[in-house]
């Protein structure tokens, strides 16, 4: 029975544009903590290794700063880690794996699968992997990788790989992807025991074997992952496999929608807001439709900017929002405008009736007027 | 608002004053100076404005005079819905309290009734026209056309749509315009840092460019160290493919050395034949040679000898030729010379007869030249000694003249005695023996005494007293022209006029020397003119004598001029035969020598040539007995058959290296060679390519230019949003702001309308039905045009300035009175106005008092008499 950590897709380095600097540095500083977390957990479950399927970095064009962290967490470290080239790393003439930093200062457990050449990490377990080798290869790595002979009697096999599952992979062309059929027949006749997967952000099992998983993301990268921020203690040996999941991640990223038409909604929209938990390092893309008056607008002005304080990033999805602002009569009753004031802010008014730009800009200055009239003394 | 009664109680000088204010209409408060009028004023400030605990300089004023109490102030007024009585007692026991009776009561104290009136107050009316529809004493409505035009622009803006804002806060426009100022500059440019973002995101864009271009040759370079890769390795394989067919054609091109060694060796043979062959047609030509040199030596010699038996004959013929020419010569030289002699006797004798003539001529020229000069000589002696001249003449005539007029005075005056001789008589008259003849008369004047002596008688004759001064006078003329004709030199007139002619005749003559010297001198000088007579003379003496007797000599100059022209052409005609002779000679000369010469060079040559000849065949005959010609006839066919087999051995060899195909065989074996050459070069071309490729992937993967790219692209994102809302803002505020100022602006102009209508409407009682005003639209008063006679608001008078500033502010209280009305309060006004316009603005005061409360205080209560239906409050000194 083998016993090791299957995780991927760290991509250290990874730059968020809808981060302000605060925040991206919290983002980036805990991308380390959960490679940190992992190790400690990985040597917490007594895992023989560590295999890392792919997608280590974010580029091979990393700053230098960033292949000097990973390392020294991974140097904090006793256990053997496998470093596995994927599409964002591949071993190619700039890969960060033959970059001086990283020559010069990876740590004795740390080895770069280099070649399909089975690595033994311990009596009994071996490790298989497809490294990439360019970001573009032509062929299934992961099935070719795959020795022909069974491992010996008694030894567990992890093929190690990164890529898309032809079952799993949108684009039916894609020459690289890996064939699952070929993954469970390759099982099916021993010549591996598991099959480790990078690539896919979400922790999925794949076919029916419970033999071929993705780990997923150890912390979220985007919209729309499914199921990020874990990594897997995997047991496994001829007779059976266990996996367990594990959770690493402590970022987010959500998207929600609301309509807007009433104060009532706004109310809504603001409690969703003070709801939300570990705001800090939640990203949030809001798609908001309805008509606003320029007092509500002010007021979801107001909601927006308190929650773009707390949160890790707040986008307000223009594609997916349809929010309109009129101007109405009980924006400016209470302000008791008079004379030309009142007369100025008549003309704006129809200006915000009429075509665009301009009609942003008077909606604009309208809410300007509003904000300074009702001013408190 | 509406003030209804103040009352003062213990306020300075004044114990207690109360007075009741008409709710509408004027209320005229008449008292003297210091009857407490404008402590009304006062107090109604110190009460609305300050708190009871007030201790300012204007309410210590307040102080009342030998009592020891506060000054206390009560206002009774309506505002707005409110009826008040409101009052307030300063310094002593200081109080406040306020009842409010309408619209509900109420009633406050202390600190709390204070609060409460000034909420009313900024509910129910405009404190800014309220304090400046009032004029205190002594502010003077003169300065009404800055400080008052100020005050009016600001009530009416506020009136025509300003914001109500708390004390001190700014207005709507004020904060719009601050907010304006975030963005941009009073000028309408845009703000630094407004621009700054501008500028940053394209400065970011050009670095995230500049990061994408790197990154994007970083990433080519992957790909080209892939693609190198692969080349290092083909080329390799090729390399060693390459070396081993080198090799294989080597192990070839070791057989084909064989038969090239084999050729070589028939070559040198060959070249050895050739050699020996050469000589051998060497010596046959040599021999071939010398035998024709020896041949046509001995027929030069021949036809050398040949020729000068020929030419002998000839040159003796030209010999003698030459002797004859000689002889004809020397005769016609000695003609030649005695015909030049000839020639120059006849030349001397020309040059005799042509001295001869200017000896003569020169001669002539001096001797009229010494002749001008004696005469010359002779003139001046007589000049020295003349004494006449033209002006010693013209005295004498005159002396003469007044001698003559002397004696005619004499003889008329005198005594004249008429002698008359019957005969020849002799007798002395005056001792003067004179002589008559017979009949002669003559008349002798007597001037003084006169004697007439015969012989026989004497008659003595006295003449009166007046001749004798006449006498006298005569006496002395004569004495004058006597001394005259003494100092000339002269007995007379006539000699002296004779002496004068002469002088003039010398003078001419001292003046033609000079022109008979220059004339006959001509170009010459005295002395050239008798050097060269000196020169002349003797040879014109000496010729003739020196000449041979024979031919004789021409007997005059022409003759000796035809006789010398003769002799040259003589001399002439015979020099030229000479000349003739000579070059005939000459001729005759060069063409003897011409074939002496040429005699002599043959036979030199017939000699040279007979001693090489011999030379020649001397050396023939010494090569032929040490090798005979048919010796080396037969070793020349010797060396031929030699070359001729070496010849074929050359080329059987060639033949054979042919057929062995040695060329091609050495045409792979380089090509082979060149090709280890240009794949190794290949190689190692790829591979540097391949190790700088590899060199700028380490330096470009150290930069970490993906997330450099990834970083500074959030952060153009971030810039680009910041940059879009500071944008939206800065415009948002820029039409806000221009949209409040141009509808502010507006407002104004149409605020001009009414209000100068209000201006107009009041100021016709007073300026008459043309009057206009012109407003700015700061709502300044700018001119006054009454009959159509425009006056700037400057340049009008005093009483016009003090009553257009009473007209502005009840034209602006008739504007608010719909709002609940300002007072107008008038302390002391009108003192410019003369008594017609105190009347009429009189009648426009009461017209004015229908609509708005008007407050009139003063000390000189006939200035307002003309107000009609107006309330009079009097205070006196005894209102205390």
């Amino acid at each position: 029975m083998a016993r090791f950590l299957h995780t991927g897709d760290w991509q250290l380095g990874m730059t968020r544009h809808f981060l302000s600097g605060e925040a991206q540095a919290r983002f980036t500083d805990d991308r380390f903590a959960a490679v940190r977390e992992l190790m400690e957990f990985a040597q917490r479950e007594r895992c023989a290794c560590v295999v890392v399927c792919g997608d280590v970095f974010e580029t091979n064009q990393v700053a230098r700063a960033t292949v000097l962290r990973a390392l020294d967490v991974l140097r904090a470290s006793t256990l053997p880690v496998l470093l596995l080239p994927g599409n964002h790393d591949p071993l190619d003439a700039g890969s960060v794996y033959r970059s001086r930093p990283f020559l010069e200062n990876v740590p004795a457990n740390v080895r770069v699968v280099i070649s399909t050449e089975p690595i033994r990490v311990e009596p009994g377990l071996e490790v298989v992997g497809a490294p990439w080798s360019s970001k573009r290869p032509l062929l299934d790595l992961v099935g070719a990788a795959i020795p022909r002979e069974a491992p010996p009697p008694g030894t567990v096999r992890v093929v190690v790989g990164h890529g898309a599952l032809d079952t799993l992979s949108p684009d039916r062309d894609n020459l690289a992807a890996i064939s699952l059929p070929g993954l469970e027949a390759a099982l099916g006749a021993g010549l591996a025991h598991y099959v480790a997967l990078g690539d896919r952000h979400s922790l999925t099992a794949a076919g029916d074997t419970g033999r071929v998983c993705y780990a997923g993301a150890p912390e979220a990268t985007d919209y729309d992952e499914g199921d990020p921020g874990n990594v897997l203690v995997v047991e496994v040996d001829g007779a059976g496999c266990r996996v367990m999941p594990h959770r690493v991640g402590r970022w987010r990223f959500l998207r929600l929608e609301f309509d807007l038409t009433r104060d009532d909604d706004l109310a809504l929209l603001s409690e969703r807001l003070e709801a939300l938990p570990t705001k800090e390092r939640t990203i949030l893309k809001l798609s908001l439709r309805g008509a606003l008056t320029l007092r509500q607008h002010a007021r979801l002005e107001e909601v927006l900017s308190r929650a773009r304080e707390l949160l890790g990033a707040l986008e307000v999805w223009e594609r997916q929002s349809d929010l309109v602002v009129r101007p109405d009569d009980g924006d400016f009753a209470e302000l008791h405008l008079s004379g030309f004031a009142q007369a100025a802010a008549a003309r704006l008014r129809t200006l915000a009736a009429g075509p665009e730009p301009e009609a942003t800009q008077a909606r604009d200055a309208l809410g300007l007027l509003l904000r300074l009239a009702r001013r408190p003394a | 608002m509406k003030l209804l009664r103040l009352k003062l109680t213990s306020w300075a000088g004044v114990a207690t004053s109360e007075v009741r204010f008409a709710p509408e209409g004027v209320t005229i408060v008449e008292g003297p100076n210091e009857s407490g009028k404008t402590s009304l004023l006062t107090a109604l400030d110190l009460l609305f404005d300050e708190y009871d605990s007030c201790k300012k300089e204007e309410v210590r004023a307040a102080r009342p005079v030998h009592r020891d109490e506060g000054p206390e102030v009560e206002a009774e007024f309506r505002t707005g819905p409110y009826l008040l009585v409101y009052r307030k007692r300063f310094l002593k026991r200081p109080e406040t309290s306020l009842t409010v009776r309408a619209p509900r009561p109420e009633s406050h104290t202390g600190r709390e009734a204070h609060e409460r009136v000034q909420a009313i107050l900024a509910e129910t009316l405009d404190l800014s026209l309220w304090k400046a529809l009032r004029v205190g004493q002594g502010e003077g409505l003169s300065s009404l056309q800055v400080g008052d035009a100020t005050w009016l622009s600001t009530a009416l803006e506020r009136a025509a749509g300003g914001i109500p804002v708390g004390e001190g806060e700014r207005t709507l426009l004020d904060a719009v315009h601050n907010e304006y100022l975030r963005s941009w500059t009073e000028g309408g440019k845009v703000l630094r840092g407004v621009q700054e973002l501008v500028e940053r995101v394209p400065a970011i864009e050009a670095e995230v460019a500049r990061l994408r271009e790197d990154l994007g040759g970083l990433e080519s370079d992957v790909e080209r160290a892939a693609a190198l890769a692969r080349d290092v390795a083909r080329e390799s394989a090729a390399l060693v493919d390459l070396r081993q067919l080198a090799g294989e054609h080597a192990h070839a091109l070791k057989e084909i050395e064989g038969l090239r060694l084999a050729k070589a060796s028939c070559e040198r043979a060959h070249a050895d034949a050739r050699g020996a062959l050469g000589r051998a047609q060497a010596a046959q030509e040599e021999r071939r040679r010398m035998t024709q040199e020896a041949a046509d030596a001995q027929a030069e010699v021949a036809r050398l000898a040949e020729r000068g038996v020929a030419d002998a004959p000839a040159l003796a013929a030209q010999a003698r030729a030459l002797e004859e020419l000689r002889t004809q010569v020397a005769a016609a030289e000695t003609a030649s010379r005695q015909a030049e002699e000839r020639a120059r006797l006849a030349e001397g004798d020309l040059k005799f007869r042509r001295a001869e003539i200017d000896l003569r001529k020169f001669r002539e020229r001096l001797e009229r030249i010494q002749s001008a000069e004696a005469n010359a000589q002779a003139a001046a002696s007589f000049l020295a000694r003349s004494k006449v001249s033209e002006a010693s003449l013209r005295a004498l005539r005159e002396a003469r003249e007044a001698l003559i007029a002397s004696q005619a005075k004499a003889e008329a005056a005198s005594t004249t005695v008429h002698l008359t001789a019957r005969a020849p008589v002799q007798l002395q008259i005056d001792g003067v023996p004179t002589e008559l003849a017979r009949d002669e008369t003559r008349a002798v004047p007597v001037s003084g005494r006169a004697r007439f002596e015969t012989p026989e008688l004497v008659v003595d004759i006295r003449a009166g007293e007046s001749p004798v001064g006449l006498a006298q006078d005569l006496a002395k003329k004569r004495e004058e022209f006597t001394a005259l004709c003494a100092g000339a030199g002269v007995a007379d007139l006539d000699e002296a006029a004779a002496a004068l002619e002469q002088r003039k005749e010398a003078q001419a003559l001292l003046k033609a020397r000079d022109t008979v010297v220059r004339e006959n001198l001509d170009d010459l000088t005295r002395e050239r003119l008798e050097h060269k007579i000196a020169g002349l003379a003797p040879v014109v003496a000496s010729w003739p004598g020196d000449r041979p007797p024979l031919p004789t000599l021409a007997p005059d100059y022409e003759a000796a001029r035809t006789q010398e022209a003769a002799a040259k052409v003589a001399a002439e005609g015979l020099r030229a035969q000479v000349a003739d002779l000579r070059e005939r000679l000459d001729i005759a000369r060069s063409a003897h020598d011409q074939a002496a010469t040429k005699r002599s060079a043959v036979e030199g040559r017939l000699a040279l040539l007979r001693d090489q000849e011999s030379g020649r065949r001397r050396r023939l005959d010494e090569a032929r007995a040490i090798v005979p010609d048919s010796q080396l006839l037969n070793q020349l066919a010797t060396e031929q058959a030699v070359f001729d087999q070496a010849t074929a051995g050359v080329a059987a060899a060639e033949r054979a290296l042919a057929a062995a195909g040695a060329d091609a065989r050495e045409a792979l074996a380089e090509n082979a060679r060149a090709a280890v050459a240009t794949a190794d070069v290949r190689l190692r071309t790829a591979q540097q390519d391949q190790a700088a490729v590899l060199g700028r992937l380490e330096a470009g993967g150290e930069r970490g230019l993906g997330e450099s790219l990834a970083q500074r692209g959030a952060a153009l994102d971030h810039a680009r949003r910041v940059l879009a809302s500071r944008e939206a803002q800065a415009a948002a505020s820029k039409l806000l702001y221009d949209t409040l100022c141009t509808e502010r602006d507006a407002s104004r102009v149409r605020y001009l309308a009414p209000y100068r209508q209000q201006i107009e409407r009041l100021g016709e009682v007073v300026f008459g039905p043309s009057f206009r005003v012109e407003i700015a639209e700061d709502l300044t008063l700018l001119s006054r045009t009454v009959e159509d006679r425009t006056v700037p608001f400057a340049g009008l008078s005093g009483g016009a300035k003090e009553q257009l500033g009473v007209i502005a502010r009840l034209a602006c209280a008739a504007l608010v009175e719909e709002q609940g009305g300002v007072p107008v309060i008038l302390d002391d006004a009108l003192g410019f106005s003369d008594p017609r316009r105190l009347e009429e603005m009189g009648a426009l005061l009461a017209q004015a008092g229908k609509r708005s409360q008007v407050i009139l205080l003063t000390c000189m209560p006939d200035r307002y008499r003309h107000v009609g239906g107006a309330t009079v409050v009097r205070l006196g000194p005894g209102h205390a």
